[in-house]
């Protein structure tokens, strides 16, 4: 059994402040001394040592069991997939981005990828070269465009502005993340129909071999837990809100008659105890709604004589069990 | 599979072609998948086993042929050569049997004209029957004419090799199938050039029109603004070619449906082409050529099919394409011309070159069970290890077991028992004339 469980963090780039966010949210605040140490720890979860790591050292140290457990992006994780790294959480929700091709805008003839086949096999043909294409993520992007029928071209390994190559001049188009598209734009790229690799967020993984211990599997299972509350919570909002009625059963009656009222077994009725005189037989009904229902569930309380409703969000909902615990022993 | 067998016929073959001054050459089985995919087609794209190491993409070599150029180009550029090639080729396919086949092959690479052919194809027949495969038909077909007969309805390359890794949809799903998917394909998006003709004075001022909103890039991305212009443009005519493109696959259905004698179908051909088509007239009479030359050099003409629409996997065959079939219609062996395959793996020129394949398995499939094959005899007992050593030196195969026993009873064979005794009869004999 291992003595000290590391959980691998990010330590800088576009995944490390939400990361710290996500875990506050979830009630698995950091506390670290102070933002230049490499460390920190989570107090609910005593036996884990948090490491701060680059997103992609995360994904080497999960496989490698240095780190037992890790938050890292899709993306990263897929670049450099190790049969020892298991995906416990694939969406956590935050860190969302695109890994596509981009082409400089002056190319006007390419708009899709039947295009950029056809400038491949232009360049090699008219330019007796390959299509250069700057990216980081070297595996995805030689997949991607075998896959598109793509087969000559030269990667130019890069880190770090990306998205400048085919205006210096060392890359034709580039392969890379983008989240608004905005700084393509800037740098005069644009991306085209059907270039888009993945689809990528923050990922929890863990290695495969620690995870048949059992101190790393409860402290998953805790994780997995607040994680799962946390974003269930993000789906629903809580709505208390005053009706008048003869009894909690006639209330009760009347709010379920639209299924977006039902709450998640079904909505709490209790009887208000009104200060105005002959002001009586009002009850509070609290009840839990998603929150793309959210106004079509106070419309139907309005329309049955409900007032004063009150939204609050929900920040953590523990179901019957933790979905992603249950998933994770099932694969293991 | 028997591994025996299958050493057999690769032995009997090598040594076939050994006949026509052809060496063995080795290369290796791990390949930069650049070899292969440089000229796959469609279908070998999907089935070929890939991986990366170092970050290089690399392939189990699918065949032979393409190593054999990329060979070729390092070590004999400029010479004629003739080498042979066998060992295990890989596809990944999950629908295979097997990932790992067997393969044997011989590539003429450096040599012109005709004879190439004829020899490739002679020698490809020749060795097959000296296995005994006795029931074969050779069926060709021309990858230049065809190219070249599509080239007649004035579409580029692109949209001719698009029309041709579709003949599969087009026998299937028929014309208006496969003319949605080219609209959907190659149509161009909504924008500034649609809506063009095509009269010289608007292609120019769409010329100008992009030249003009591309000169303000400050990205051109290794492109110039000609380039750009230029393949627009391309676009544009693609995007008015529909009743090319009707036309052309009107001629597919007919051609792809042609199948018979040399005779009837070269005569069917010759009427395709116009009487001031120079270049198609010296394709159709090279391919006669060629078949007057494989038949002069024994096969026979009723063995021959021709089938112009002949598909290969492999898009490098710039020319004949043949396959040996077996009487079930199995493919045992094919191969072609590919005089460009040398320049699209890096060499300055293309090189006039033919080879072709056996796919042992299939042969070995189709060929009948041989019946000279014999279980080794059991002998036991004190002279056993005696007896067997003399048995072996006379070709016999022996086990030897530790229980009391005669010659095993695995031997049935009437003559080849008979062939046992009278050896050891020979034996006995020799052995007493020597201590007498």
């Amino acid at each position: 059994m291992t003595d000290r469980m590391i959980f691998a963090l990010p330590s800088k780039g576009a995944l490390a402040e939400p990361t710290e966010a996500f875990l506050k949210d979830c009630g698995l605040k950091v506390n670290r001394l102070n933002p230049r140490q490499y460390t920190g720890t989570i107090a609910t979860l005593p036996g884990l040592e948090v490491l701060y790591q680059r997103v992609t050292d995360i994904v080497y140290k999960v496989a490698d069991g240095t780190a037992q457990l890790g938050i890292t992006g899709l993306d990263v994780l897929q670049e450099h997939s190790s049969p020892d790294i298991v995906v416990i959480h694939e969406a956590l929700g935050y860190g969302h981005c695109h890994l596509c091709i981009a082409v400089p805008e002056a190319w006007v003839d390419v708009e899709s990828m039947t295009d950029l086949t056809e400038i491949a096999l232009d360049f090699r043909e008219q330019k007796g070269r390959n299509l250069r294409i700057a990216t980081k993520y070297t595996h995805l992007a030689r997949q991607f465009l075998h896959h598109h029928q793509i087969h000559h071209f030269t990667l130019v390994q890069a880190e770090g502005s990306i998205e400048a190559a085919p205006t210096i001049g060392y890359a034709d188009m580039i392969v890379d993340l983008t989240q608004t598209g905005t700084t393509l734009r800037e740098n005069h790229l644009k991306q085209i129909e059907g270039g888009t690799v993945m689809s990528a967020q923050a990922c929890l993984i863990g290695n495969r071999y620690a995870l048949q211990q059992a101190a790393v599997r409860d402290a998953v299972r805790v994780l997995a837990e607040y994680i799962d509350a946390a974003l269930n919570g993000r789906q629903c909002v809580q709505i208390t809100a005053d009706i008048r009625g003869k009894s909690a059963e006639a209330v009760a009656a009347q709010v379920t008659t639209n299924p977006l009222t039902r709450g998640l077994l079904g909505p709490t009725v209790a009887p208000m105890y009104s200060t105005r005189a002959g002001d009586d037989q009002w009850h509070t009904v609290t009840l839990t709604v998603s929150n793309q229902n959210l106004l079509a569930s106070v419309e139907h309380l309005r329309a049955i004589g409900g007032t004063h409703v009150i939204v609050s969000p929900v920040r953590l909902l523990f179901l019957e069990q933790s979905k992603t615990y249950t998933k994770l022993l099932e694969r293991l | 599979m028997n591994a025996s067998r299958v050493r057999a016929l690769e032995q009997q073959l090598l040594a076939h072609m050994q006949l026509y001054g052809y060496t063995l050459v080795d290369i290796p089985i791990v390949q930069p998948a650049d070899v292969f995919l440089t000229r796959a087609g469609d279908l070998m794209i999907d089935r070929l086993f890939t991986f990366e190491h170092h970050d290089q993409m690399l392939a189990l070599r699918p065949e032979f042929t393409a190593a054999a150029a990329r060979h070729y180009l390092e070590h004999a550029a400029g010479q004629v050569v003739r080498w042979q090639f066998c060992g295990a080729t890989f596809v990944d396919d999950a629908t295979e049997d097997r990932t790992q086949q067997h393969s044997l092959g011989a590539e003429l690479i450096g040599m012109a004209g005709r004879a190439a052919e004829a020899e490739i194809i002679g020698m490809a027949v020749e060795g097959a029957q000296a296995i005994d495969l006795t029931e074969w038909r050779l069926v060709m077909g021309h990858v230049a004419l065809q190219w070249h007969l599509l080239a007649r309805f004035g579409l580029d390359r692109r949209i001719i090799r698009w029309l041709l890794s579709h003949r599969d949809a087009l026998a299937q799903y028929g014309k208006e199938h496969v003319l949605t998917l080219f609209q959907a394909t190659f149509a161009l998006a909504a924008n500034a050039v649609t809506g063009l003709d095509e009269t010289p004075a608007s292609t120019q001022r769409m010329l100008d029109v992009l030249l003009d909103s591309t000169q303000y890039g400050t990205t051109m991305g290794g492109r110039t603004r000609e380039d750009i212009a230029l393949r627009m443009l391309r676009k544009h005519q693609r995007a008015v070619a529909r009743p090319q493109i009707e036309t052309a696959l009107d001629f597919l259905v007919e051609w792809m449906q042609i199948e018979d004698g040399f005779e009837s179908v070269f005569a069917k051909i010759e009427a395709w082409i116009d009487a001031d088509d120079e270049a198609g007239r010296l394709l159709l009479a090279q391919w006669r050529e060629t078949v007057q030359r494989v038949i002069a050099a024994g096969i026979a003409p009723e063995r021959i099919i021709v089938k112009p629409n002949l598909a290969r996997n492999w898009e490098y065959y710039t020319g004949l394409v043949f396959v040996l079939q077996s009487r079930q219609g199995e493919a045992v062996a094919g191969g072609g011309r590919y005089d460009e395959l040398t320049r699209l793996l890096g060499g300055t020129q293309a090189t006039p070159a033919v080879g072709f394949a056996y796919y042992i398995d299939a042969l070995h499939n189709e060929l009948p069970q041989p019946h000279d094959e014999h279980s080794p005899i059991t002998l036991s007992g004190p002279q056993a290890i005696d007896t067997a050593r003399l048995l072996r030196q006379n070709g016999i195969a022996v086990l030897i077991q530790d229980e009391a026993g005669e010659i095993s009873s695995t031997a049935h064979d009437f003559s080849y028992r008979q062939h046992i005794y009278g050896t050891l009869a020979n034996l006995l004999a020799a052995v007493k004339a020597t201590r007498a």
